[in-house]
């Protein structure tokens, strides 16, 4: 284990917990009285997820510029269309 | 190492043949047929039958137009299997499987236009009648995806794996392509199932997605394909290949 | 003349291999706005349906792609510094992608013999669709994995390593698509 691949096992680890996170908010108890801000957290950290395992596993950090910001853009374009149709039609 | 030689002039003449037949079956199919998308699949047998009456004369011209064009992508299936078959040691299976899926997905697009054309030809049989080869002629149309995964995965094999390969006619790029197409031609499959919606066969993912990367696979195609056989020209006059 | 810095900008794999990727983006991009989009017609006839899933097969699913991609990322790191296990890690990723196929398999036998089929309602048509799809480039995904499997024993060259950043590109895809699958089937469906 080198100093890269702790830098992994740690972006695991985070990814997992945030897996569990938005697993809670969804299903657990206490987080599901406010469905406006459930939808907003399980969609948000999904989008996160998503952008760490492109910029981090797929290595795209350190791709070229215009790249990286397709891929940035087109996460929170996404997560912008997903809960715009969302919340229009009502949490 | 000596490759056979093909010749550019009968491969340029074959691309062009297929690929201008195909304009004409684009053609006969929009403004002839009418069904740049299909009708809704919850049309009513009564709405359908009125349809192929009142559009009968020109369905029934936009068919036999199509009874001589529809197999347009054979030529262009027997270049790709020419170009392949070239990449390969001994015999070539890899090409063989691209040209006989291509070759039995030709069948696909031939058949829509000829069940059609038998819809709009008897326009005052029973409505059901008619809706059950309207039904066919579409599905059969949207569905058969059988076919193109034999004719893309052997394209997508060989323009990947030869990479430092003198003759290799395809891009990288067009390798990637070619297996996002085929994972997206599978899509059609699902018009099986519901009626409206982006899987009904006039909606999104079963018509739109499959009718516009197939016309947009094929332009690519043949712009690779002209460009290569450009190249191989000059080499061929070089003495190299 | 200057070493190339560190830290130097370069495309992860190869460029074509971004064709791929991008359009693949783009048509489940369309998988998840049509899914968000005919939510709004029937709201809680989804948030019904979704409830029926296996939410615990769901979880545990994106907890093994997640797993998976971290081994792939490690066997990465080995191809590039020419270090031994690039096909171990490799291995068990290939492993984590059959346990993902035969918990979905679990899964959908689950569903048909509960009675629901694709057929059902919307709801359940996407759910088959989007995931059948999504399984798809798993078993794609298994096949490039294969094919890095053998490259990663070849000895050291450029074209090893990016064979093995290629199927690793698309391994991850299949991570991403499925996070977003998985929050939207199995996380969003609405609580009314």
């Amino acid at each position: 284990m080198d100093r890269t691949d702790r830098r992994l096992l740690v972006r695991w680890a985070f990814l997992v917990s945030l897996t569990f996170a938005s697993f809670e908010s969804a299903w657990g108890l206490g987080w599901m009285r406010n469905p406006v801000v459930a939808i907003a957290i399980v969609i948000g950290v999904a989008l996160i997820k998503v952008r760490l395992v492109i910029l981090d596993f797929m290595e795209v950090r350190r791709a070229p510029l215009a790249l990286r910001l397709a891929l940035e853009l087109w996460v929170v374009a996404l997560a912008g269309g997903i809960l715009g149709l969302w919340y229009a039609a009502g949490a | 190492m000596q490759y056979p030689q093909i010749s550019a002039r009968a491969q340029r003449f074959m691309l062009w043949w297929g690929y201008s037949l195909m304009v004409v079956f684009g053609l006969s199919y929009g403004f002839l047929i009418k069904l740049i998308p299909l009708n809704p699949a919850t049309d009513t047998a009564l709405q359908v039958a009125a349809f192929y009456r009142e559009n009968a004369a020109s369905i029934r011209i936009g068919a036999v137009i199509c009874s001589w064009v529809a197999a347009f992508a054979l030529p262009i299936y027997v270049v790709l299997a020419a170009q392949c078959s070239r990449l390969e040691k001994g015999v070539p299976v890899w090409s063989m499987l691209q040209f006989g899926g291509g070759m039995m997905m030709t069948i696909f697009l031939v058949l829509p236009p000829l069940f059609w054309g038998v819809a709009a030809f008897s326009p005052d049989r029973a409505p059901e009648i008619t809706l059950i080869m309207h039904e066919l002629a579409n599905l059969t149309l949207t569905t058969t995806d059988q076919y193109f995964i034999f004719n893309m995965v052997p394209i997508a094999y060989l323009a990947l794996s030869r990479r430092d390969h003198p003759l290799n006619p395809f891009p990288r790029w067009y390798g990637y392509f070619v297996i996002w197409g085929a994972l997206m031609f599978e899509l059609g499959a699902f018009a099986f199932i519901p009626r409206s919606g982006p899987f009904a066969w006039n909606g999104l993912f079963v018509f739109w997605f499959p009718f516009c990367i197939f016309g947009v696979w094929m332009t690519i195609t043949m712009i690779v394909m002209l460009k290569a056989i450009r190249q191989q020209e000059a080499m061929q006059a070089n003495g190299a290949g | 003349m200057p070493a190339e810095p560190a830290d130097a900008r370069r495309i992860p794999g190869e460029a074509g291999i971004w064709v791929l990727i991008g359009g693949d983006l783009s048509a489940f991009s369309a998988f998840f706005l049509v899914f968000a989009y005919y939510r709004g017609f029937d709201p809680a006839l989804f948030a019904a349906s979704h409830r029926q899933l296996d939410h615990g097969i769901g979880l545990a699913n994106t907890l093994i792609l997640l797993t998976s991609s971290l081994f792939v990322a490690l066997a990465v790191q080995r191809v590039r510094s020419g270090r031994e296990g690039a096909a171990i890690w490799l291995r068990l990723a290939l492993a984590c992608g059959g346990a993902f196929a035969v918990l979905k398999a679990v899964e959908y036998a689950q569903k048909l013999s509960a009675g629901i089929t694709p057929l059902t309602n919307d709801f359940f048509m996407y759910y088959f669709a989007f995931t059948g799809v999504h399984l798809l480039h798993v078993v794609i995904g298994s096949g490039a994995l294969v094919f890095a499997i053998g490259a990663s024993r070849q000895q050291a060259s450029a074209e090893r390593t990016m064979i093995v950043e290629c199927a690793a590109i698309f391994w991850h895809l299949v991570d991403l698509l499925w996070i977003i699958l998985f929050a939207l089937f199995y996380l969003a469906g609405g609580h009314g």
